[in-house]
């Protein structure tokens, strides 16, 4: 039964780099659903295989060393894997965009604004160089720039970084996509712009239904912002679930070792709880759980066998450990 | 940018000697004061004077106006052969740069060849294989001129690729060809120019050089190499026929070097 709902379904994804005989498994064996009108959270630690997601979702990889292994993925019927390159093009900027994290270079320095954002909606529709611009204006207008007609003439480094931002943003909506991925969309920017611009985001999922999958390390964004959160590390889900569920009680060792690391405003604490040791590089992965080296629930079963996803509500935890106390408490 | 320019004095000189040379070129029908082709075989060798105000060379030319005159082929010659190295070098390192893989490699192989070649010689073996003539000469330089031009926008395309707002135009749904054309060739310019300018002064000498051995310009035709190459054998009795034209390709060379390094440092300095 496909759910008309479901904008994108991810099934079994996995991603690896090649360099000569060498595979680096970046992203393995990720399934996620985004339902229309959702934000979906994806978060982990750099390195984590977060923006190789997003760019197989993309099938942007062509220019890298990496390439799609296994899985599916299906956007609104259509199986991405599958179609041509051609294909993927007119899908890529009129049904999916993508906002990048640095907006100071996400723009190209040489156009202004209103080419850039005219020449998008032109590759995609059948209108002329100044209906284009036309609609790019009221787009500033929606990702409220103000004095949109003069922000059009002008060039990126005339604006600042959260103004860029909105410029990507806006480019992002020139077609009405239905789906756009926000990889780390505020990371570079300070925290009061941040907060502005992921209230943009809340309004326009509100006004055109967007679906969003939004891509970041930071835990306060997921909790403020999405309804679904898929935890990564090295490349493998942690957890995936209801934002809220998951945040309240994090099953996973890593998305509770997450938790702990995040400064708390209401409790005095001498150190931050950090995660001992560093993430493994994709081309030397630990056997069994990738978590297990800094887990400190790691038992002789998690350092030879690999955890399967283990569903239960709703949720998909991929650890013995969640596994074991669920069927304790059954 | 151009205050960089403004800044550095050396640049400002180079620009001027280039817009002069540059007027003089347009506007030399106005300025000379005699045909530079008419001999007057009573009065060759002449010193300076009233009417002739450089003197007169071996077969009794104005010299003036044939320095003058020379101007115009020069500019012509070296606008024609860094056209041909741009247009044909850009195309190539663009392609080469952006594609990469084995297109690359293969295009890169042949560049190299060519640049194993000296300019001088290339040229001659272009003279040598079709007729004997300008035309032939400056294909030979201009295609001379192209490996530089195809390995420095290969280097910048390379990098300019990788750029993010390339990603975005990319994930935009954006053609590879208009991504190239539009977004990333823009932005390799400055290095373009520079290569331009400098270009300019080289081939000026090597035309001259070409004059100088005889396979340049139709005998008579007022062209500096050329011209230094007849005047030679005077060298020593009357070195003025030899001096003027000589200076005049000194200055045009200095002119455009003077100028390409000002732009080399005014637009390499990225601005970010």
């Amino acid at each position: 039964m496909e759910d008309k709902n479901i904008v994108l379904e991810v099934e079994h994804l996995k991603t690896s780099f090649f360099y000569g005989k060498k595979e680096g498994k970046a992203v393995d064996d990720i399934s996620f659903k985004v339902k229309k009108g959702e934000i979906l959270g994806i978060v982990g630690e750099s390195g984590s295989g977060k923006s190789v997601t997003a760019m197989s979702v993309m099938k942007l990889l062509g220019n890298t060393k990496g390439r799609v292994v296994g899985g599916s993925i299906n956007f609104m019927g259509r199986d991405l894997l599958a179609v041509s390159d051609k294909e993927m093009r007119q899908i890529r900027g009129k049904h999916i965009a993508m906002v990048f994290q640095e907006p100071m270079t996400s723009l190209n320095p040489v156009l202004t604004v209103g080419e850039q954002i005219a020449e998008t909606i032109v590759v995609h529709e059948k209108v002329s160089k100044k209906e284009a611009l036309a609609r790019a204006k009221e787009l500033l207008d929606t990702v409220q720039i103000p004095l949109a007609e003069k922000r059009l003439g002008e060039y990126p480094h005339e604006l600042s970084g959260g103004m860029r931002q909105r410029v990507m943003i806006a480019m992002g909506l020139c077609c009405n996509p239905d789906l756009i991925i926000a990889d780390e969309p505020t990371t570079a920017l300070d925290v009061t712009i941040q907060m502005q611009i992921l209230e943009l985001f809340k309004k326009l999922r509100e006004q055109y239904e967007l679906s969003i999958i939004l891509i970041t390390h930071d835990m306060g964004v997921i909790a403020e912002m999405t309804d679904r959160v898929m935890v990564m590390y090295a490349g493998c889900m942690a957890e995936y679930g209801d934002t809220a569920t998951i945040l309240k009680n994090p099953r996973h060792p890593y998305t509770k070792a997450l938790m702990k690391a995040i400064p708390r405003l209401d409790e005095k604490q001498e150190y931050l709880d950090a995660i001992p040791g560093v993430i493994p590089s994709i081309f030397n992965l630990p056997e069994g759980c990738r978590f297990h080296p800094r887990c400190r629930l790691a038992t002789e079963r998690c350092r030879k066998e690999r955890p399967d996803a283990f569903t239960v509500d709703g949720r998909t935890v991929c650890c013995f450990k969640a596994f074991e106390e669920v069927k304790e408490s059954l | 940018m151009f205050k960089n320019i403004i800044h550095n004095k050396m640049t400002v000189v180079g620009f001027s000697i280039v817009i002069v040379i540059v007027a003089i070129g347009i506007l030399s029908p106005f300025i000379i004061t005699a045909d530079p082709m008419e001999m007057d075989l009573y009065n060759v060798a002449a010193p300076a004077s009233d009417e002739h105000i450089w003197g007169t060379d071996e077969l009794g030319r104005d010299i003036f106006s044939r320095v003058i005159s020379g101007a115009r082929t020069s500019l012509v010659i070296a606008i024609v052969v860094v056209g041909i190295g741009t247009v044909l070098g850009t195309l190539i390192g663009a392609v080469s740069g952006y594609l990469g893989g084995l297109t690359d490699s293969l295009l890169m192989k042949v560049m190299d060849i060519l640049m194993a070649f000296p300019t001088i010689l290339l040229a001659l073996f272009f003279v040598t294989i079709f007729d004997p003539g300008l035309y032939s000469a400056i294909i030979g330089v201009g295609l001379s001129s192209v490996p530089r031009f195809a390995r420095l926008v290969r280097g910048s395309v390379m990098s300019i690729k990788e750029k993010e707002y390339v990603e975005a135009q990319r994930s935009a749904g954006e053609r590879k060809i208009s991504i190239l054309f539009r977004h990333i060739l823009p932005n390799c310019i400055g290095p373009i120019i520079v290569q331009a300018t400098l270009t300019m002064g080289n081939s000026i000498i090597t035309v001259a050089g070409l004059g100088f051995l005889g396979l340049g310009v139709d005998p008579g035709v007022p062209e500096w190499g050329a011209m230094l190459s007849d005047a030679r054998s005077y060298l020593a009795s009357k070195p003025a026929i030899c001096i003027y034209p000589g200076a005049a390709i000194a200055l045009a060379v200095l002119g455009f070097n003077l100028l390409g390094d000002g732009l080399r440092d005014a637009l390499d300095v990225r601005q970010e």
